[in-house]
Parts: structure tokens; C-alpha cells; sequence
């Protein structure tokens, strides 16, 4: 361990939008607050991908000069949030996050947050998507938390949360740049670590959403909340590596509006099986439980999706498309995000189909959180997508952005007030808080390997379509990725900068402990909600309408139960 | 597919080597994921940033056959020289610190100012 050990008031996991306005907060009340990031400030995380919404009721969309007067309030908003969750959302963070969402964006508009529209994406009654880019939010917030004082650490990855007498007091973890193991003292921890769409093989997230964050709090002795309820974007790429989990065929078909057609492997328009009244233009779940249904009938194509089509269309329809959909986002030359999709464009107005499949999305559970997102271990907060319960069963699009802006906000302000409210932890316990140095030898276990059989496993027992023999299968083979994950972190030696085996192996072990939480949540939840689709349980049943909470004692996980709040 | 790849030499950081590595044909793939599978496959401390995979966030961007782009947008293709975009901001073989908190690091005791 090189040096003493520094304290800081308040050590914020993650530097994503949640990461940066609980830092920003936290030093506001006049805290030193220290942002360890993973990745880079103002760049990593999911918060980067977003061309899009954030969700404002349109009463204050219209207060803000946005739009017309719409009808809609933030009673609306909270309702259809409540509808589209399942009635399975914390009452309490769902209040929270539609009541205050609109003074955060107040605020990103006078630093210069440009809103180049207002969408209204389906399951909303109303126009509620306040359309940004997600870097300029990132860049702003940077900027907003750096001039209130927050202090950095780029590419640091945290190991573990520390706990003294039922209290988070800091965070160690492998500092990437310099190769060295560390430890930081902390009044308060907050967890802003993003969610774990990586856990899936087939997924639209950024590389570091592993679960990091979910398998800090378990350890710490914190709760997962609703952990089955994974959403899944449908229609995106599988082929070639390039594209693959990229949304653009969805983007340019029913997302847009235009009416492109799902085949199986026989030219069938399956939808028709599904939802004859409106076929591709369903709901995204539907879409997607029909997807996977044909390829597991064996209906499927070579890389283990479907088709979609839009050769039934005369061939210079969907160059009128960039015109109506939104510059910004779809260019007219076909240039997408980061990708120039020209040539696909061509392929498909010859008439070719793109095989496509449901990706993992977003995580709607996660770390159990009161309304002052603390957890179960005091003076440990977390907030954004790695915080469950607000989403319920199922998100609505742009409700991530509002869950991110409000959570950090209450997640800064509580933490500041515990990290100046408890007293400081004296040098000599600081220095018993340092993690024992790893052990000298080395594990056998590839940690890509590792990452790559929680993936399989994810994707053989959590996909869209869940069965009783699915998830048993899928627990009995967990365990010993999870052991052995968790032999090879023990295991580590922190022996150089920069090294992929330490993050491939730290990365392995939190993947694993949330496929587990997944699957063992999945099994509990004897019914279908919202995401969670159960093959032998195809209908909701209101015995199930209740949170499960997921605990970990002595490495062991457990399952129980709770009320809904409100 | 051969690549070579520009790197420190991890005996002597000061100066820089060009690696020749064999690659799979998987298809039709990015400069990101070929980095990612030398350093799964053939050596750990292969240094890459990888995040969005979608040519938004622009931490991967590296210089190949010259050019400045971004790794995870752009094909591998055989001959491929890859090097990081510039010396001076180098984190670690094409890692550069495009860090948006640069002038508002912590610092540990132990290290220098």
C-alpha cells in the first residue's frame, strides 16, 4: 500500500450523468468529493449513447418554452410510468422522479443544453421526450461539477466498498493508469456504476456495464431489487461483428414508423401469430417475445435471429425517411451514430432482408434505494440505471434521463448530509481499513472465458422467453462461474498498469454475481410482468405483485419479498 | 489477417516497437474488437479502450494507416498498421487520455505534482 490513506467526504462510483450530478451536488453543500471512473470522465458509460429523450411531463415542457400547452401533467406522466412498469415501481422514486425531473433540465438549458425537439415515444399519452445528446449532457455536467470543486480519478477501478460498524467509510480499488492498489476513506459512498446489459452476449450497451455496481453493493451487504427485469430493445443487428446489437434496422422500421416486415426463415410473417391487429408496429416486448419464439421453434436464420424486410416497399421510399424522422438523429446520407450505413441502406432497398434480434437494454432492477437513495448499508447511496425499483417491470422510453438527473440530485444532497454528520474515522482505524494485499500466485481461470459462460448462461436462461427449466439449468451453472470468478479475483496480482487480465477478471466476477441475482430472481417470480416473460406463467398474477429482494450472506444469495411502497 | 500494431516496448517504455499479429477472419469486424481479442488471446497487457462501440463517446479513436478514427466504427483490414493518435497524452499502446477532468486529477500523497 504506497502512502497514507487519503479521506475525502464523499466517493462517487461511476462518471456518468447520475456520477456527475451527485458529485456536483455533494460539493455544492461543501463537500471534497472524489469521482472514481472506470472508464473517462465525461465520455464512459451509457449516458455517451444517448440520442435522445429525457421525459418531462408536458405541463412543464411548456413552462420551459418547449412546446404548446398539451393536456398532459405530472399526474400523467407518474400514471403511465406506473402503467408501462407493471404497477411493479417504487411509488415513492417514481414521485420523486416526475416531480423534479423538470428543474434539472432548467438548469442543463442555461449552462447550454441544446433540446433539438420534442418526441413522443409510445407508452407516453402524451409528447414528453425532451431530445439532447447524451455527450453534450456529459460535457456539460463535467464542466458543472468540475467548478463546484469534485476531484477526479480516471480509469480506477473499484474493488470493493468498505464497512465498519454497519457504515460504508471508503472504497478501495486497482488504479489502472499507475498499476497500483488503493485505498480511499470515505464520510459517504455513493454507487453510480450504470447497469449490466453486458451480462447478455447480444446487447446495445457500453463494455463496462458488467455489474460492477451490483456486485459492490451485495458484497457490502446492500440489497438488488426486481433484479429479473431486464429490457430488450428488438430488431437490432446480429451480423456482421461490426453491427451486431445495433438498432439501426428497428431505427429505420416500426420505430420510425415505416412499415418494414418480420420473416422466418420460410418468408412467414409471423407477427401475424402474435398480434395480427398490429403486426410489426406491436409493442417492443411483444415484438420481441416473437422474435425469439420463432428461432427457438427452429424458425429462425443463421445467426440466430429473424428477418426484416422491406422489399415489399417501392425502392425510394425510405430515402424520403431522413426528411421526416429527425436530422439530427438520421442523417440523409445514411450516416447513423458513429456508423455510415450507406451500403446497408442499398442492400436493402435491392430487396435483401437483415436478420435481426432482441438486445439487452436496460436494467430496471437494481440497488435497493429509499427515497434518499440510500441503501441498506448507511452511508451508501446509489442512483441512475445500477438503482432498481423506479422503472418497475418495464421503462419507458426517456424515463432513464429523468431517473439519472433526479436520483443523483437526492443521492449527492443525502450523502453530503451524512458524510458532515458523521464523525471522522480516525487515522489509526484508516489504516485498518486497507484491504490485505493479494495473494502472489496466479489463477489458471481465463477471465474472458468467464465472462464469456455468464454471458451464455444469461442468454440460455434470462433471455426474452423464460421457462422453469431454463433458470434452474441456468442457476446450477452459475455457481461455479461465480467461484471461480471470485478465486481468480482473490487471486489477482496487481502487478502493472494498465492490465486487461486484472479488468477481464474483476469484470468476470461482476458479471457473474448479477447473472446469479438475475436468475435467482427470475425463478421467484412465478408469473409474466412487463419484461419478465415466463413460458410456464404466461399471464400476471397479482400474488406476485410484490418487490424481490435479493440479500448475499456469508456468499450465499438470498431471496425474499417485499410490499410495494405507497 | 496480419496486423501491427505500434507499441511500447513494455522492457524500455521509452520507445516504440511494431508487433506483427495473426488474426481470425470473423467477418467483417472493428479495429476495436481485433485489439480486444490480441489482448484476450495473446497478451494481457495489450492496452485498448473500448465503451460505446457506436463512434459516440470517441475514447477508442487510434491512427491506422495514417488516419485518425474511431477503433470501434472502423473495419480491421489486413496489413492494418495501428498506432495511438499522438505521444504526448499516451495512457498505454493506443489508450490516450481524452479525459474530460484532466486539470482536476486527485492526487495520491505519494505521487509527484
Amino acid at each position: 500500500m504506497a502512502g497514507s490513506i487519503p479521506r475525502v467526504d464523499v466517493v462517487v462510483i461511476g462518471s456518468g450523468a447520475a456520477g456527475l450530478v451527485a458529485a456536483q451536488e455533494a460539493a455544492a453543500h461543501g463537500c471534497s468529493v472524489l469521482v472514481l471512473s472506470k472508464g473517462q470522465i465525461g465520455r464512459s458509460g451509457a449516458t455517451a449513447t444517448i440520442t435522445g429523450d429525457i421525459s418531462v411531463d408536458g405541463a412543464t415542457i411548456h413552462d420551459l418554452g418547449l412546446s404548446r400547452k398539451s393536456g398532459d401533467s405530472q399526474d400523467r406522466f407518474y400514471e403511465d410510468t406506473l402503467k408501462g412498469g407493471g404497477y411493479l415501481n417504487d411509488r415513492r422514486l417514481a414521485q420523486a422522479m416526475v416531480s423534479n425531473v423538470g428543474s434539472e433540465v432548467s438548469s442543463l438549458m442555461a449552462a447550454g443544453l441544446k433540446v433539438v425537439g420534442i418526441g413522443h415515444a409510445p407508452g407516453h399519452r402524451f409528447p414528453r421526450g425532451v431530445l439532447v445528446s447524451g455527450m453534450q449532457m456529459l460535457q456539460l455536467l463535467s464542466k458543472k461539477a468540475s467548478a463546484a470543486g469534485v476531484k477526479y480519478r480516471d480509469e480506477f477501478y473499484v474493488t470493493d466498498i468498505l464497512r465498519e460498524n454497519g457504515c460504508a467509510v471508503g472504497v478501495s480499488g486497482y488504479d489502472m493508469r499507475s498499476g497500483v492498489r488503493r485505498t480511499i476513506a470515505a464520510g459517504a459512498v455513493i454507487i453510480a456504476a450504470g447497469g449490466g446489459g453486458m451480462v447478455h452476449p447480444f446487447r446495445t450497451v457500453p463494455e463496462e456495464l458488467v455489474g460492477d455496481g451490483y456486485a459492490l453493493a451485495l458484497q457490502a451487504g446492500a440489497a438488488l431489487i426486481d433484479m429479473e427485469m431486464i429490457q430488450f430493445l428488438p430488431c437490432c443487428l446480429v451480423n456482421p461483428p461490426l453491427w451486431r446489437g445495433i438498432q439501426f434496422p428497428w431505427i429505420i422500421g416500426p420505430q420510425s414508423g415505416t412499415r418494414a416486415w418480420l420473416l422466418n426463415k420460410y418468408g412467414e410473417r409471423f407477427m401475424a401469430r402474435y398480434d395480427a391487429e398490429r403486426m410489426e408496429m406491436s409493442t417492443r416486448d411483444i415484438v420481441s417475445r416473437a422474435c425469439v419464439r420463432e428461432v427457438q421453434e427452429g424458425r429462425g436464420g443463421p445467426g440466430g435471429g429473424v428477418f426484416m424486410s422491406w422489399a415489399h416497399l417501392p425502392q425510394d421510399i425510405l430515402d424520403f425517411l431522413p426528411q421526416w424522422y429527425g436530422k439530427p438523429l438520421l442523417r440523409g446520407n445514411w450516416h447513423w451514430e458513429g456508423f455510415d450505413f450507406k451500403d446497408l441502406v442499398a442492400r436493402i432497398k435491392q430487396g435483401y432482408a437483415v436478420e435481426v434480434a432482441p438486445a439487452a437494454h436496460f436494467m430496471m432492477g437494481g440497488v435497493h434505494i429509499d427515497e434518499r437513495c440510500e441503501t441498506a448499508l448507511h452511508g451508501l447511496f446509489a442512483c441512475g440505471e445500477v438503482a432498481g425499483g423506479v422503472h418497475g417491470a418495464n421503462r419507458l422510453s426517456g424515463n432513464a434521463c429523468t431517473q439519472f438527473l433526479v436520483q443523483g440530485r437526492v443521492a449527492g444532497r443525502a450523502a453530503a448530509e451524512v458524510a458532515k454528520a458523521e464523525p471522522v474515522v480516525g487515522p489509526q482505524t484508516l489504516r485498518d481499513l486497507a484491504a490485505p494485499e493479494p495473494k502472489k500466485s496466479g489463477s489458471n481461470a481465463d477471465a474472458y472465458v468467464l465472462l464469456e459462460k455468464a454471458q451464455s448462461i444469461a442468454n440460455a436462461g434470462l433471455n426474452v422467453v423464460r421457462s422453469s427449466d431454463d433458470l434452474n439449468a441456468a442457476r446450477d451453472a452459475i455457481r461455479s462461474v461465480v467461484e471461480e470468478a471470485q478465486n481468480s479475483c482473490a487471486n489477482l496480482v496487481f502487478d502493472s498498469s494498465y492490465n486487461r487480465r486484472v479488468i477481464d477478471t474483476l469484470e468476470a466476477r461482476s458479471a457473474a454475481m448479477t447473472v446469479e441475482a438475475m436468475v435467482l430472481s427470475a425463478i421467484e417470480r412465478q408469473e409474466s410482468r412487463g419484461a419478465h416473460y415466463r413460458d410456464d406463467f404466461p399471464e400476471p398474477d397479482d400474488r406476485y405483485l410484490r418487490h424481490g429482494i435479493i440479500t448475499m450472506q456469508r456468499g450465499v444469495l438470498n431471496y425474499s419479498t417485499m410490499a410495494i411502497n405507497g | 489477417m496480419r496486423i501491427t500494431l505500434v507499441r511500447n516496448d513494455p522492457q524500455d517504455p521509452a520507445t516504440t516497437r511494431r508487433y506483427d499479429y495473426e488474426l481470425p477472419d470473423v467477418g467483417l469486424s472493428s479495429i476495436s474488437s481485433a485489439l480486444q481479442l490480441l489482448s484476450r488471446t495473446k497478451d494481457s497487457t495489450i492496452g485498448y479502450y473500448l465503451s460505446c462501440r457506436r463512434g459516440m463517446c470517441a475514447c477508442c479513436v487510434v491512427r491506422a494507416n495514417g488516419a485518425i478514427c474511431t477503433a470501434c466504427v472502423t473495419p480491421v483490414v489486413d496489413g492494418m498498421v495501428i498506432e495511438p493518435i499522438r505521444q504526448d497524452i499516451q495512457v498505454c499502446d493506443t489508450v490516450v487520455d481524452l479525459s474530460m477532468a484532466k486539470d482536476h486529477q486527485f492526487a495520491f500523497e505519494d505521487e509527484a505534482p
